[in-house]
């Protein structure tokens, strides 16, 4: 997968990303503000994208969330904070709790992939909170 | 039965009354009083209200017990006196209205204040009453009729009211403006909470950051165990500092000398520190501290803290908003550029130039490594 990162706290994107690559993924570009990864989504078109609520902008994750959601990218949120997310995730699959462990984002990167090459049997791990939306389109 | 007779059972006033010596005033002995004058007498004594009578030319005054508690120490000696005698004091005032009821015009009045001598002093006092005109036979104007009451303990109570009203109004008014301040407070302790939990939150997603990443660079466990003890102090002295200021601002000189105190005696003159006062936030400081630390561990062990002869240049400028910070070793061994690159690089040139939105370069040139740190000094 072609992963976008969208988090304001470099030593966090850049466990990230360790993560991601080490997991056999492409980091296409890495933002820690809205207009930053508005581009990144317009020039690298990504196949799947984290996203932080919290950035150094203010809490503009959502808006990103929302580009996301109009354009069918599958991402997720990753927050210090769940209750921030507003209701119906506005079309994340889940969100991703900080601070989260290796384990965890193992587990959820793999969960992840299989859903965007469309495996619908795979069963989300504990780290992953799944929007409820997202069971009505499962 | 005589009007005497009747008189004498009329209470203190009612005796004092016929046992006075009326041949000495223009009233005469009480056998010639005219029966106009017998008859007002009887309508005072009978009058269950304070009520005195003013008769003949002296206007001298009679009145029945009910008035006495109005009259202080001038009872009893203003019975038989005349009336101008008796309140000279408010004379003045009250002669309008007297001259008016003997001209046939009555008057009446609610809560006159009236400055009287009583008990040895002038006293504020405050009357109603009505002069109403006396008649004798002819319809001539003899003398006056007056039915008093004494407002003053009224209207002293409804000013001591008034102004425990006033005090209370005050209290309430204080109380909401406490209310709102207090309100207020919490409002901003409830913010100042939010905010402290979010930064707790990121500060343990930074240290499981520092764990893991640290962890992919060295391998013997107790290296590592050192390594990430000491990157977590630099974020403890940073947040030190960060306590310090008492808001969310610290000052640089006190994030560098903090993170250096642990590895390096400030007053050993081998880091040489300059650069004007300024402030960072959170963010920017913690950046700060955990730089200055790798690259003071770096030069102590392989740089140029590592000889008595090498030397440390740290110093900062700020431009335009754009703050630069410069670490520059000197008279330490000959650099040689690292094999491969670790997490201390990483931080140096892809994590801390983030904090500033700017550009972190990190030159291993053969006389002395040197960092050069650009960015904005706030979002």
């Amino acid at each position: 997968m072609k992963v976008l990162i969208v988090e304001d706290e470099a030593l966090l994107a850049l466990e990230l990303e360790y993560e991601v690559e080490a997991a056999g993924h492409q980091v296409i570009a890495h933002a820690a503000s809205k207009s930053v990864a508005l581009a990144a989504i317009d020039n690298n078109k990504p196949d799947f994208a984290f996203v932080d609520i919290q950035l150094i902008d203010g809490p503009t994750g959502v808006d990103i969330g929302r580009r996301l959601a109009d354009l069918d990218i599958p991402f997720v949120f990753v927050s210090g904070n769940l209750k921030r997310i507003p209701e119906g995730f506005v079309g994340a699959i889940g969100a991703i709790e900080k601070p989260y462990t290796v384990n965890g984002i193992q587990n959820a990167l793999k969960f992840l992939d299989d859903y965007v090459k469309g495996n619908e049997a795979a069963l989300p791990p504990p780290s992953l909170v799944l929007s409820s939306d997202w069971f009505g389109h499962a | 039965m005589s009007c005497v007779e009747r008189w004498r059972d009329r209470g203190e006033t009612g005796r004092q009354l016929v046992d006075y010596d009326w041949s000495a005033t223009s009233l005469g002995e009480i056998a010639a009083w005219p029966s106009s004058l017998i008859h007002a007498v009887d309508v005072m004594f009978d009058s269950p209200i304070p009520m005195w009578l003013a008769w003949g030319p002296g206007l001298n005054l009679l009145y029945n017990d009910h008035y006495i508690p109005l009259l202080h120490d001038k009872h009893p000696d203003a019975l038989g006196a005349r009336l101008g005698d008796v309140w000279s004091e408010v004379w003045d005032v009250v002669t309008p209205l007297i001259k008016g009821a003997l001209a046939g015009s009555g008057t009446h009045q609610s809560y006159l204040p009236l400055v009287v001598h009583r008990d040895g002093r002038d006293e504020q006092a405050y009357f109603s009453f009505t002069y109403t005109p006396l008649r004798d036979l002819d319809g001539k104007i003899k003398g006056i009729v007056c039915s008093v009451f004494e407002d003053t303990d009224r209207v002293l109570a409804e000013r001591d009211r008034d102004a425990n009203n006033r005090e209370l109004t005050h209290s309430l008014d204080a109380a909401a403006v406490e209310l709102a301040a207090q309100k207020a407070a919490i409002e901003h302790q409830v913010v100042v909470e939010r905010e402290l939990a979010h930064r707790l939150k990121n500060s343990f997603a930074m240290m499981s950051a520092i764990v893991t990443q640290s962890a992919l660079y060295i391998e013997k466990s107790s290296d590592l165990a050192v390594a990430v003890n000491a990157r977590l102090q630099a974020l403890s002295a940073a947040q030190d500092a960060l306590i310090a200021s008492g808001q969310d601002a610290m000052d640089l000189h006190s994030v560098i000398e903090n993170t250096l105190a642990p590895h390096i005696n400030p007053k050993s003159g081998i880091i040489e520190i300059t650069g004007p006062k300024i402030k960072l936030d959170a963010r920017r400081g913690m950046g700060v501290a955990l730089a200055v630390y790798e690259l003071a561990t770096n030069a102590l062990k392989h740089g140029a803290l590592s000889t008595a002869t090498g030397k440390v240049a740290l110093s900062w400028q700020v431009d335009a908003q754009i703050v630069g910070l410069r670490w520059q070793e000197i008279g330490g061994p000959p650099v040689e550029a690292p094999q491969r690159i670790g997490f201390g690089t990483q931080l140096l040139t892809r994590i801390v130039p983030v904090y500033f939105d700017g550009q972190g370069m990190l030159d291993h040139s053969e006389s002395g490594v040197t960092y050069q740190l650009e960015g904005r000094i706030s979002s």
